[in-house]
């Protein structure tokens, strides 16, 4: 199989071909229907013309035969013709009779006389005089004509003159010569078919155009002589016209050949429609650069949305002409500032979430060597038998283990109250037993994940804050809750509480030197992060009556769940 | 864009290549028309209306006459022919009234309609008839003659073929009123069988020998009056008032002249125009009235000018 490429065309050449092709579609259908409508107007016109002037040459005709036909009855019936039927040794009075029938019509070949009493037929014509005994060709000829009993008498009887030594055709009238019911003898009167043709035909013949005269479908005169007496043929594309004589019973035909008329007309068509394809051809160059001007913004948008596709946001299109390419720029523009707008948003919450977990990391108290230096001092604290400092030492170990070792960012309730134990116990140590921690964590919440880290900043803040120095025993009770799908953690402590003011800078983040309150700011920012809406810090407090912070978040029984 | 291209392509074949023949044939009523001669104005401005008419209502005519007004011989031969040509109408002046007779039933047979023209039937067949009230002429060229003439005065007629019902008419219409409307004294109604000027002049000649005391001359066509008006020039018979009948040019002008009292119009020319129209009516199935007369008035001096004028006129439509 052979695969030819397909041309794709843009928007710019389908304008220019279709507009191109409209033309040249209107105008050859323009030429088309003119050159048809001239070809019936020049075939109407070239008819009535036709007609009218085969009238005229019927008329010629039918007076030609009218001279021929009174002369023959008028002298077959006039009293000096019967007188001279009779036999005579010279003929003279009856040949200067026939020549003055001959001569009262110009169109008048000759006239034959034929004599019954003495058996003799006189010609008069053109060629002279002659005088012949019958003969079988004479006999032969009179009977061809006489026999016509029954048919128009008006109508010559057309035939080959085969009584004679030249032989030609003529339209013979012929009246019988009578004296009462005696016959004496027959009156020929001869109109050559050459004369007949230069007086009725030969005017109205032209390059295209050839004219006939018929009887039946018979052509008894015409240019070519050759044809006569043969059937009219018939051609196509042709206008025939043909006229019945009014007297005889011949028709005049004229015969034109139409193609060779419209000739002419089919070349100026021709013409019309070749110079329409050049024109239009030239017309291509400025509808070109018509085309290209209106379709530049169109090309602009287009390079602007590329260098888009490429990665470029801030790149906007021109905006050239309020027409309906400039609402598609300017909408492009629209979207493309939106865009623009979302990935800010995305990169600003991502930069957001990093720094949070920096600062969580800065929280950590992490160095290895650190805790395995501690190590060393628990053991040689365990080996002079300093169980106390040991403990302690193991306390802080585990501390600083759990902040480094474990590097997600979930863990488990269970690990995250071991921390604050394990805190607690070094604070503990600090303070001289100053406070007391109670922890009341419901069991089936151990496993669920929560944030590190998320528990201990409030423990620290009731230590470092909440403490009433004065007083007894300060009491701190950590609990943790299952609320439905959400974990209530509560830090409540019974220590100085907090004044209108500082509940307001805490919740808002005021902070009042660089490192104060930043456990509190960075929990909830932590929550904010994971949890959006669903996770919250409150603080509840009132001055010498303790503060309570609480935690809700939603359950998580998988470190992945709230990850980011 | 291809369905145009096709079409396109289409349109251009099929305008280009069409294989035509038109044929038209022209065929026309045809009627022969045969009148008594062709030797007078008269018979002139009958075939020029009757050609006139043809070619408005296109009809195919011919039109044949035979070489006098008497050669009633050589008229029937004509109608023999054309009978055999079978036209669909066949008008008719006939040289013989009564000779034409025989032939009508063999025109019916044909299928042809015969209509009379300029004369009238002899008989009282329904075949219509154009042309003048012939009798009603004669009474009219009477009275133009009477008023014109001293009481008692002796007047003739000459008068044209009389188996021609045209001039007999005339003739008997003149006598009729000269006999019984004045007291005029009738003479003779003196035939010319051809109606020609030279057989006018003859007869005049003959009633001036015979009647020297005649006044006046009615003579039932122009040509004769001619005839008549020239013997009388000849003859120094100025005194001797003619009337004819026929509109013609040459008659007219001697109207004009004084030469002749008076002549009855008959328009030639209305005449042939009528024929054909009624010819038409007939073949086209209309009703038609048996006799169509063409109207005659009397020309005089007065109005001579008139009548040559519109003669002319007539001529060139």
């Amino acid at each position: 199989m052979v695969y030819r490429k397909r041309i794709v065309f843009g928007l710019r050449e389908k304008v220019i071909l279709t507009v191109i092709g409209i033309s040249m579609l209107a105008t050859a259908f323009l030429s088309i229907l003119f050159y048809n409508r001239a070809v019936d107007i020049i075939r109407n016109s070239h008819e009535e013309a036709i007609a009218s002037s085969l009238s005229v040459s019927a008329d010629t005709f039918d007076s030609v035969m009218k001279d021929g036909y009174l002369a023959c009855i008028y002298a077959a019936y006039s009293e000096e013709m019967k007188a001279l039927m009779h036999r005579d040794t010279t003929y003279e009075k009856l040949t200067e009779l026939l020549e003055r029938i001959r001569e009262s019509s110009s169109s008048i070949y000759s006239v034959y006389c034929y004599i019954t009493e003495a058996d003799i037929i006189v010609k008069v014509g053109r060629e002279g005089i002659e005088i012949a005994e019958n003969s079988p060709e004479t006999e032969a000829w009179i009977s061809s004509i006489a026999d016509k009993k029954g048919e128009n008498q008006f109508s010559p009887t057309y035939n080959t003159d085969i009584s004679s030594a030249i032989q030609r055709t003529f339209f013979t009238y012929e009246k019988q010569i009578k004296n009462g019911d005696e016959t004496l003898g027959s009156l020929f009167v001869n109109i050559d078919e050459r004369d007949i043709y230069f007086k009725c035909l030969q005017s109205e013949e032209t390059k295209n155009t050839n004219c006939y005269i018929t009887k039946g479908n018979k052509v008894v005169s015409a240019t070519d002589t050759g044809i006569l007496n043969t059937a009219l043929v018939k051609q196509s594309n042709t206008i025939s016209v043909s006229k019945k004589m009014a007297m005889t019973d011949y028709s005049m035909v004229s015969v034109s050949d139409f193609t060779a008329i419209t000739a002419e007309l089919r070349k100026t068509r021709n013409w019309i429609l070749l110079v329409a394809v050049l024109l239009n051809f030239v017309f291509c160059i400025p509808v070109f650069f018509i085309v290209r001007r209106m379709m530049y913004p169109m090309k602009e948008l287009e390079k602007t949305m590329n260098q888009v596709k490429e990665g470029d946001l801030t790149i906007r299109a021109d905006i050239y002409r309020h027409d309906e390419i400039g609402n598609l720029s300017e909408n492009f523009n629209e979207m493309i500032e939106q865009v623009e707008r979302l990935i800010d948003e995305l990169v600003k919450e991502k930069m957001l979430k990093k720094e949070a977990e920096i600062e969580a990391l800065q929280y950590q108290i992490t160095p290895h060597f650190m805790y395995n230096t501690l190590s060393s001092i628990r053991y040689a604290a365990l080996m002079q038998n300093s169980n106390e400092i040991a403990a302690l030492l193991q306390a802080f170990i585990e501390l600083l283990r759990l902040s480094a070792s474990d590097r997600g960012a979930f863990i488990t309730i269970q690990q995250e109250i071991r921390m604050v134990h394990n805190y607690v116990t070094l604070q503990q140590f600090r303070y001289q037993g100053l406070f007391d921690v109670v922890f009341d964590v419901e069991h089936k919440t151990e496993q669920f994940y929560v944030p590190r880290l998320i528990i201990q900043p409030l423990v620290e803040n009731a230590i470092l804050h909440g403490l009433n120095h004065c007083e007894g025993k300060n009491r701190i009770g950590v609990r943790v809750i299952q609320v439905g799908r959400f974990l209530a953690i509560q830090v409540k402590d019974n220590g100085v509480g907090m004044t209108q003011e500082e509940q307001y800078n805490l919740t808002h983040g005021v902070r009042k030197s660089k490192f104060s309150g930043i456990g509190i700011s960075n929990i909830r920012e932590r929550l904010q992060l994971y949890y959006g809406d669903q996770g919250s810090l409150t603080f509840y407090s009132s001055p010498q009556h303790g503060t309570t912070a609480m935690i809700t978040l939603p359950i998580a029984d998988h470190p992945d769940i709230y990850t980011i | 864009m291809k369905k145009a291209i096709i079409l396109l392509t289409s349109m251009l074949l099929l305008s280009g290549c069409g294989q035509q023949q038109t044929e038209i044939k022209q065929e026309q009523k045809s009627v022969v028309a045969i009148v008594k001669a062709m030797d007078s104005l008269h018979w002139l401005s009958v075939q020029d209306g009757m050609e006139k008419a043809a070619s408005e209502y296109h009809v195919d005519l011919t039109i044949l006459w035979p070489e006098s007004e008497d050669d009633a011989e050589v008229q029937t031969g004509i109608l023999e022919d054309a009978i055999s040509s079978k036209p669909d109408a066949i008008a008719i002046a006939s040289c013989d009234s009564e000779g034409i007779l025989q032939y009508v039933p063999e025109i019916y047979e044909n299928g042809i309609e015969l209509f009379y023209m300029d004369e009238e039937a002899a008989d009282s067949s329904d075949i219509p008839y154009i042309g003048s009230d012939n009798f009603y002429a004669g009474e009219m060229a009477g009275e133009a003659l009477a008023k014109a003439v001293s009481d008692g005065t002796q007047v003739a007629v000459i008068a044209g073929n009389q188996k021609q019902t045209a001039h007999s008419k005339r003739a008997n219409g003149f006598r009729n009123y000269i006999e019984h409307k004045t007291s005029l004294q009738f003479l003779e109604i003196y035939e010319v069988p051809d109606s020609t000027m030279s057989g006018g002049r003859t007869a005049m000649r003959q009633l001036l020998e015979q009647y020297p005391e005649i006044q006046g001359v009615f003579c039932s066509s122009a040509m004769m009056v001619m005839g008549a008006m020239k013997e009388c020039r000849a003859a120094q018979r100025k005194d001797i008032k003619l009337v004819g009948m026929d509109t013609q040019s040459d008659a007219l002008t001697a109207v004009q002249n004084g030469d002749i009292l008076a002549m009855v119009s008959q328009n030639g020319y209305e005449i042939g125009y009528r024929t054909i129209r009624t010819i038409v009516q007939r073949l086209n199935g209309e009703e038609i009235s048996k006799t169509t007369h063409v109207g005659n008035e009397l020309i005089t001096q007065s109005n001579a000018g008139r009548f040559l004028k519109e003669y002319v006129e007539e001529g060139r439509k």
